[in-house]
């Protein structure tokens, strides 16, 4: 199995080598460096905006340059959270406590190579475990039938709804909304017309990417608008010295940055968990494993490592439950999936036998994406920073007419800009609200798939609901949903317990 | 906040009830052996309103924060909202080229308070970036309307 995977590697490089590749892996990974320095612009936006202009360009250099700006804006937000405190992603936000830190004691310039160093050697760890891993479970998927993918969906909007933000019942009606969103247009079964107002522009349902660039980059900028949290602010950028680290700061971030290679792809192939969950986890362990946790927060340099090391490895974890089974494992996978899907790709078991080329192109180039992103980084990080000079009231506007004229692309019809104007105010009020967005997208790419196997398996079973319960694999994956819904219930339960016990005594 | 929760909570309701209403008109049960159009719609409908009323209930027990809902430059914002809504009506009949080049202007002059000759270069500057990136290099067919007859009238397009 390992040579095989070996074999179909060194096949992938070939494709991601390729001239035209090339050139789009770097496209990729330096707009995902811009992009994650850019505070407000995530990669979510960037890759959706990015999807209509993918259409004619072959399928595996699409998704290597959005594969690119994934996990290029790992990197790239730790550049402002370093230098400013000003985590360009969510994921960044561990970093920027004791990475600014540093930078204050005048040791950006190391914390800097560290977190870029550390980001290299756990992205290309975790490419290395897709490598393997995700052959040997895209083999298990394959024995999976309408029943089970169904269970599996459940499960995955179940982890999306409730570790997106922890709260099961926001979590969920925004992941009901996205399905409500999917019914639009004609039934995947029988064809018939529904919720379309007399609307022949609804007829063929509400595109994931009107949606997705409503909520995320509409809504951000409306709501920079309002909090004036961005106006205004023009971002200096500070002296740094000694760009490269010492051996004493490579010596302490080794182990920091393998064990946040592991937590980082484990939380990644889990949907719903994500980057920002990898690297609050990895600095908690530092801390916890640390001979001198109290100096957390004052600038320590496993602080920086570890939480670098960990976004970036879940990223290549995320693209595990994307390319195996179809389901993303975050916001951004989830909008990649729609990209394939329009590219005319069913991400699932199969890809990896139907187009070797395509999964293993796409996997190579992740292993050529991390070492150019290292040369990137390491002398270029002055550029990046320049980046910040840009006014923000420019970039409101110009996100704002980007995603015009990338909606406006996609179809070419102006009913879409109308949709997401209306999307952009849905979002901004989901944010103010505290409601999550991720799985209202990722209810909205599956929701389809989600309708069509749920009404599969009642078919199969002629029309007995229990053939949910009586297959054992989906028996387990609805179980493992139900205990994702109900954990925290069931965490509360406990808690009131020990503290009753507690009590007693 | 909770004011705002509420609201969010009735609108969802209402929602809801509204999705159930259209779901109703399409076959719930089995039709020859195959679920029906409206099954899923129903029990989407349903699933929301229980969710929606369970969140109007949590926020309506939760005691008043003392945050408003409607912090911020609100007025900004609708301002925003209605330059963007204008930039979306006009672009078919003012072409991409005027209609991107107005809601930038207005949105930096207005909303961002930049002062004219700010405004009206960098206007023109993203204008024209997004025109070659995306007409000229990335070959997106854009609205033309008033543009494209000023252009062509100036001599500037083939035809003109």
């Amino acid at each position: 199995m390992f040579f095989e995977a070996f074999h179909s590697l060194l096949q992938g490089f070939s494709v991601a080598l390729m001239l035209k590749n090339l050139w789009y892996c770097f496209l990729g990974v330096t707009l995902g460096n811009i992009v994650g320095v850019l505070p407000g612009f995530g990669p979510v936006s960037a890759v959706a905006i990015l999807i209509p202009f993918m259409y004619g360009k072959e399928p595996v250099s699409a998704i290597i340059l959005l594969a690119g700006i994934y996990y290029g804006a790992m990197y790239g937000g730790s550049i402002t959270s370093i230098l400013l405190k000003v985590p360009g992603e969510s994921s960044s936000v561990m970093t920027a406590i004791d990475g600014y830190e540093l930078a204050l004691k005048g040791r950006a310039g190391s914390a800097l190579g560290i977190s870029a160093l550390a980001s290299f050697a756990a992205g290309t760890m975790s490419v290395v475990f897709l490598t393997f891993f995700a052959p040997l479970l895209a083999g298990f998927a394959l024995s999976f039938g309408a029943p089970e993918y169904f269970s599996l969906m459940v499960m995955g909007l179940a982890a999306v709804a409730v570790l997106s933000t922890g709260d099961a019942l926001k979590g969920g009606i925004s992941a009901v909304l996205g399905i409500i969103l999917a019914t639009v247009g004609s039934d995947v079964i029988t064809g018939t017309p529904r919720f379309h107002f007399g609307s022949i522009y609804l007829l063929d349902g509400i595109d994931f990417l009107v949606v997705a660039i409503g909520v995320f980059a509409v809504a951000e900028v409306l709501d920079n608008i309002v909090t004036k949290s961005k106006l205004g602010r023009r971002l200096s950028y500070g002296k740094w010295t000694n760009l490269l680290p010492t051996r004493d700061d490579l010596k302490v971030s080794f182990w920091p940055t393998i064990r946040a290679a592991f937590i980082g792809f484990v939380i990644g192939v889990l949907p719903g968990a994500g980057a920002t969950i990898a690297s609050f986890i990895s600095y908690a362990t530092e801390k916890r494993v640390s001979k001198y946790p109290e100096k957390f927060g004052t600038g320590v340099m496993e602080a920086v490592a570890g939480p670098e090391a960990a976004n970036n490895a879940a990223t290549g974890g995320a693209m595990v439950p994307l390319l195996t089974l179809g389901i993303p494992g975050s916001n951004v996978t989830a909008v990649m999936l729609g990209a394939l899907m329009i590219l005319g790709l069913q991400p699932g078991p199969l890809l990896f036998q139907e187009n070797p080329a395509f999964v293993w192109g796409l996997v190579a180039s992740m292993y050529v994406g991390n070492i150019m992103l290292l040369i990137l980084n390491i002398p270029l990080i002055g550029i990046f920073v320049q980046v910040l000079r840009f006014s923000f009231p420019i970039m409101a506007v110009l996100v704002m007419e980007i995603s015009l004229v990338g909606v406006y692309a996609f179809n070419n019809n102006i009913f879409d800009l109308y949709v997401m104007f209306v999307l952009g105010v849905v979002g901004y009020m989901f944010k103010k609200l505290d409601f999550p967005l991720a799985p209202m997208i990722l209810a909205l790419v599956l929701g389809r798939m989600f309708e069509e196997h749920s009404r599969r398996s009642l078919i199969i079973s002629d029309g007995d609901f229990s053939i949910f319960l009586t297959r054992p694999i989906s028996l387990a994956l609805l179980l493992i949903a139900g205990l994702i819904m109900f954990y925290p219930m069931i965490l509360d339960f406990i808690r009131q317990h020990r503290r009753g016990r507690i009590n007693n005594r | 906040m909770r004011r705002g929760e509420i609201t969010c909570g009735i609108l969802m309701i209402g929602l809801a009830i509204f999705y159930i209403h259209l779901s109703w008109k399409f076959p719930i049960g089995f039709v020859k052996g195959v679920p029906g159009s409206g099954m899923l719609p129903f029990i989407l409908g349903v699933t929301l309103l229980l969710l929606s009323v369970s969140y109007l209930l949590r926020s309506w027990k939760r005691a008043p924060s003392g945050e408003n809902f409607w912090t911020g430059d609100i007025t900004s914002l609708a301002i925003c909202l209605i330059f963007y809504l204008g930039y979306v009506a006009s672009i078919k009949w003012l072409g991409f080229i005027l209609s991107t080049f107005f809601f930038g202007l207005v949105a930096l002059k207005i909303i961002f308070k930049m002062n004219w000759s700010t405004s009206i270069f960098s206007s023109i500057v993203l204008t024209l970036i997004l025109q070659v990136s995306f007409y000229n290099l990335l070959g997106v067919p854009l609205p033309g309307g008033l543009s494209w007859r000023i252009l062509s009238f100036l001599g500037f397009l083939p035809g003109g």
